[in-house]
């Protein structure tokens, strides 16, 4: 299917964008708790699922993130 | 032999979870993924039950949750890294220091002080420009430099009016005029396995604020700071922030629990997951499970 930039993803992953409902693409070596941008809207997006691939909205940073 | 059973508990999966899960599975590992959103744990375990890993590694981003976590899993008996002690050290910075300044390792002068007046004075003790740091917090959040009184006066009275109790523990500290770069090295199971140089136009040179990462030969005086710091925290796998003064002496800054390495990787040519993928295994290996078949 075409993506953002014109080009073809191949037999890859896709999933709704919960933001824009854009079709997202999931690379093949994506691990649930990864996160994606929306490359329509830019949303930060938390991948919940595989099979069947789902996306949600990421959660902000919080105040006791880091390292 | 059975492949040891591993925890890794993490919030969300970035590069550096990423390259740790590869890590594992490149030495035949599979870890337990222990998602802290979602995870219930009990404190007491049933009776006579062996615990369910052989170690869990902790990779949250969370420090509250990671500290929450590992004391619960402490006390099932599962082995823990880095411990609950060393994430308590670790993500306090004053915590931190005074860890650094009982074994005796150089850090920039630190005064403390409890309300907006004292913490005035403190600051004239040191002379402008002065550091002031949040206690717990990370990415270079809330770190302020004052360069004059005005600054001081404004900054004490946002804490003290907008924050909470903990935002009334003033943690100042000398500035360090550094080459306008810092040095961040890595420490994993009481080794200085690589470091790098994090240089900024921005006096704040964190990675994860745009500070662009180059390799740092680990000299006598890096590995010896380094691994003191580590060792002052607790040991386990950390990051060690150190500043350079004109003249040459190293300071330590600050110590991580939950390292950060994808910059590092390729600048250092040290593979780093797969060193502390390593030393979880080593770690699993060390600490046969009592009652486990």
């Amino acid at each position: 299917m075409p993506n953002a930039e014109g080009g073809l993803t191949v037999a890859g992953l896709t999933a709704a964008c919960p933001e824009c409902d854009a079709q997202v693409a999931i690379g093949d070596d994506a691990e649930v708790g990864e996160i994606v941008s929306c490359t329509e809207c830019g949303a930060d997006l938390e991948i919940r699922g595989l099979t069947p691939a789902r996306l949600e909205v990421a959660p902000p940073e919080e105040e006791d993130w880091g390292e | 032999m059975t492949s040891p059973r591993i925890g890794i508990l993490c919030s969300r999966i970035r590069v550096e979870e990423k390259l740790l899960l590869q890590a594992f599975r490149a030495r035949g590992a599979e870890p337990e993924r222990i998602d802290d959103d979602e995870a219930v744990l009990e404190i007491r375990g049933p009776a006579g039950a062996p615990p369910r890993w052989d170690v869990v590694f902790d990779r949250s981003l969370s420090q509250t949750r990671a500290l929450a976590a590992l004391r619960v899993l402490e006390g099932q008996g599962v082995p823990t890294v880095n411990t609950a002690a060393v994430v308590a050290i670790c993500g306090d910075k004053l915590a931190t220091t005074a860890a650094l300044a009982a074994h005796g390792l150089p850090s920039p002068r630190t005064l403390v002080a409890f309300t907006p007046d004292a913490a005035l004075r403190a600051i004239d003790q040191l002379g402008y420009p002065v550091v002031i740091k949040p206690a717990v917090g990370s990415w270079g959040r809330m770190v302020s430099r004052l360069n004059d009184r005005d600054a001081a006066e404004a900054v004490l009275e946002h804490k003290r009016a907008l924050g909470s109790a903990t935002d009334s523990v003033f943690y100042i500290q000398e500035h360090i005029d550094k080459p306008g770069r810092d040095i961040r090295s890595f420490v994993v199971g009481g080794e200085t396995i690589c470091a790098i140089y994090r240089e900024s136009e921005h006096w704040i040179t964190n990675t994860a604020r745009g500070g662009h990462a180059s390799n740092c030969p680990v000299t006598a005086e890096v590995d010896r700071l380094s691994r003191g710091a580590a060792d002052a925290v607790g040991g386990g796998m950390v990051a060690v922030d150190l500043l350079e003064r004109g003249d040459g002496e190293l300071l330590i800054s600050e110590v991580n629990h939950t390292m950060e390495f994808r910059n590092s990787i390729d600048t250092t040519g040290v593979d780093i997951p797969g060193r502390m993928a390593e030393h979880v295994l080593a770690l699993a290996q060390s600490h046969p499970v009592v009652g486990a078949a």
